[in-house]
């Protein structure tokens, strides 16, 4: 009965132990300007945004070696990554287009212009890099293609840990909104001259 | 008286002075002998008319030769007619036979021509044309006119009938498509028929192109008619045109019939549009007796034995069902329709062999369920027509009379079951209460806008519009919370007492500051 009793007590004491603590980030954007209050001349909507299936992970991911990754266990995304990169996306986009952008896809017919955008990679690299792949593809209200971009690129962490790796991905995210917005305006533009 | 006294005695002695008028009676008989041995036969010939005629001067002859003169012209007894005698010579004998014509020549002018122009200068004379009949004949009747084809000319003689004059004379030509083949003979009104009589000779050998199934129309005159095509206008020869005449020739569709024998019988129809209406020759005519409105039911209507042409509708007896219901008191009586079915528009040839074969089908279909209906031909225009057909179902029947007409026994059609159904239909949409269902209908279709507004709406609301953004978040969610328990169970396989044992997790790698 004694021996049990100690049995017990060991088991108890070891499930007892402190697991480590989980940090969780935020894709946040900066906060909208005024000026994407103004009228926008063009209904331009945000339509689908996907990540590739290993992002789809809560945890940020870690290229340890070559072709070898590793999703972090404790820290995470405190949302799922498709999530707040659409956020994040539309309120960056707008900023850098002056006017909103809207982001209801039930609405897709009465948009002028769609963009969709597809993250291929989104990581960090044991040797300080966060690597970014991504490709958006702008579409007519009737789903004909006005064009098609693909964006490879990379940002330093400019501090060791996750936290700078979060930095990093949002910088490229930054990159990201900037391309696809600049994108955008060639490709009304050229629309309307023809 | 002494011996010697001579006795003086006169020689009796016929003087010579006889000698002259025995000779001259001698040759008084021998010249008698020798006329009444040499003259020819003595004519009669009656004439309507002594026009031309004159007694001891109007000569006869035969093809331009003299052979006879005119002895006396006298009145004859019934005072209406010229008797002439005339007497012929010897050769003239084997001229005179039955059928023999005689005419007088005189100038004449007519739709043949211009004849007899000779006679003004040298007086009028009877033409003898020789007959072909028995031999021995001796009193004639002459021709008023002049026969337009001679006697013993080749060829068809025939008789056409009609219900009117029209504009066809004696002399007009006969055409065969355009071309003349032979010509009216003469014309006259048939009392007996109360038809007018035409008699036709066509030359041989144009005689073998009429046969039992020829029609001869009126080709006078200028015919007009209106197709889609325009407008086209129809004429004949130019003699026709201007003094008439008949044509002949096969109807659109029927082939030529059996010769005919010379004084064959045919109808003459008014044009060629009338021949081609009723382009066969022989049928039978029933009527039928509809208890239901006839509208639409028109001469010329159609009659079809299951789907084909049988004959036409003639007329509505409108005259004999009025004679027939003063006959059988006031009543009400079915409509009379006359039909006229013709066999040749069958297989059957157009014969009264056809016309017979076609009315024993017929008596004997009635008495196994044959009857006449009434069929829609359009329904945009109403237009009906006779259709007839076996109906198993109805009892035996025997074939009717009908103001001398036989009658086929009728059913009714669906249609008039239609008509019934409609009625009703209509009386109980009148029945129907419209007001109070449209003030319903009203109301209801109020209350149905309203809620058509509100569930557009409830679609428009934030709620419903965000539930497939929120639909997306859950299946997201629950495609982590399966990765979840797959990584719990990958660790369990792997680590099995890690479920009681916690096992110190590795770190998570740290990525180091970059450089740029």
């Amino acid at each position: 009965m004694r021996t049990t009793a100690c049995v017990c007590a060991l088991l108890l004491l070891a499930c007892a132990s402190d697991p480590p603590a989980r940090t969780q980030y935020l894709l946040r954007a900066r906060l909208p300007d005024e000026t994407s209050q103004i009228e926008a001349p063009v209904v331009i909507g945000l339509g689908r945004v996907t990540v590739a299936p290993y992002l789809k992970r809560p945890g940020l991911v870690v290229e340890s070696k070559d072709h070898q990754v590793r999703p972090a266990r404790y820290h995470v995304w405190a949302e799922p990554l498709e999530a707040g990169l659409r956020r994040y996306l539309r309120t960056e986009i707008s900023n850098v287009l002056g006017y909103a952008i809207r982001s209801d896809a039930g609405n897709r017919a009465a948009w002028g212009y769609a963009v969709d955008v597809a993250v291929d990679q989104l990581h960090g690299t044991l040797s300080g890099q966060a690597q970014l792949v991504a490709g958006w593809r702008i579409s007519r209200a009737d789903g004909s293609e006005v064009a098609a971009y693909v964006l490879s690129t990379s940002e330093p962490l400019a501090v060791g840990g996750y936290p700078g790796l979060v930095d990093a991905e949002i910088a490229l995210a930054q990159k990201l909104a900037a391309q696809i917005a600049e994108s955008l305006q060639k490709a009304i533009a050229g629309e309307e001259k023809s | 008286m002494t011996e010697t006294e001579a006795t003086i005695s006169e020689r009796r002695q016929i003087s010579k002075v006889w000698i002259v008028p025995i000779v001259a009676v001698l040759l008084g008989a021998w010249m008698v002998y020798y006329t009444y041995a040499t003259q020819g036969p003595s004519i009669t010939i009656v004439f309507k008319t002594a026009e031309g005629i004159e007694a001891g001067k109007t000569k006869i002859k035969a093809r331009s030769v003299e052979v006879g003169l005119v002895e006396s012209a006298t009145l004859g007894e019934d005072l209406e007619s010229v008797v002439v005698v005339a007497q012929l010579e010897r050769s003239a004998i084997p001229l005179l036979r039955e059928g023999t014509q005689f005419w007088v020549v005189r100038p004449r002018i007519g739709a043949g021509g211009v004849s007899g122009l000779g006679t003004i200068v040298s007086g009028g004379y009877i033409e003898l044309a020789p007959g072909e009949g028995k031999p021995g004949q001796r009193r004639f009747q002459g021709l008023e006119d002049v026969p337009v084809t001679p006697v013993g000319t080749p060829g068809l003689q025939l008789s056409l009938y009609s219900e009117h004059a029209g504009s066809v004379n004696t002399g007009d030509p006969l055409l065969y498509q355009g071309f003349q083949v032979g010509r009216v003979e003469s014309t006259e009104f048939d009392v007996e028929v109360h038809h007018v009589r035409y008699s036709v000779f066509i030359d041989a050998p144009y005689d073998d192109l009429v046969t039992s199934t020829t029609r001869f129309w009126n080709s006078s005159g200028i015919s007009f008619s209106a197709t889609a095509a325009g407008i086209e206008v129809e004429t004949g020869s130019l003699q026709s045109l201007l003094f008439g005449g008949v044509a002949f020739g096969l109807p659109e569709g029927v082939s030529a019939g059996a010769a005919v024998e010379n004084g064959a019988s045919f109808e003459l129809y008014a044009d060629l549009a009338s021949v081609n209406e009723r382009p066969y020759q022989h049928g039978v005519e029933y009527v039928v007796r509809f208890a239901r409105s006839v509208r639409g039911l028109r001469p010329g209507a159609p009659v079809e034995w299951r789907g084909i042409p049988l004959g036409k509708v003639e007329r509505i007896l409108m005259h004999e069902m009025v004679s027939a219901r003063q006959m059988r008191g006031q009543g009400q009586q079915p409509i009379a329709v006359l039909l006229r079915l013709e066999p040749g528009r069958l297989i059957l040839s157009d014969t009264e062999e056809s016309v017979e074969t076609l009315r024993q089908t017929i008596e004997a279909g009635v008495r196994n369920g044959i009857r006449a209906t009434l069929a829609t031909g359009s329904l945009l225009t109403g237009s009906l027509y006779v259709a007839l057909d076996v109906y198993r179902n109805e009892p035996g029947a025997e074939v009717g009379e009908f103001a001398g007409w036989p009658t086929i026994p009728t059913i009714s059609s669906g249609l008039e079951g239609i008509e019934v159904k409609i009625s009703s239909l209509l009386d109980k949409l009148n029945a129907l209460p419209v007001d109070r269902i449209a003030a319903t209908a009203d109301g209801t279709l109020r209350e149905l806008r309203d809620t058509i507004a509100e569930v557009r709406a409830l679609i428009a609301s934030e709620g419903v519009q965000s539930l497939p953004r929120d639909l997306e978040a859950s299946l997201a969610e629950l495609e982590r919370t399966l990765q979840s328990v797959n990584d719990l169970a990958r660790t369990l396989e792997e680590q099995p007492s890690s479920l009681i044992f916690s096992t110190e997790p590795e770190p998570d790698p740290e990525p180091t500051a970059g450089s740029r």
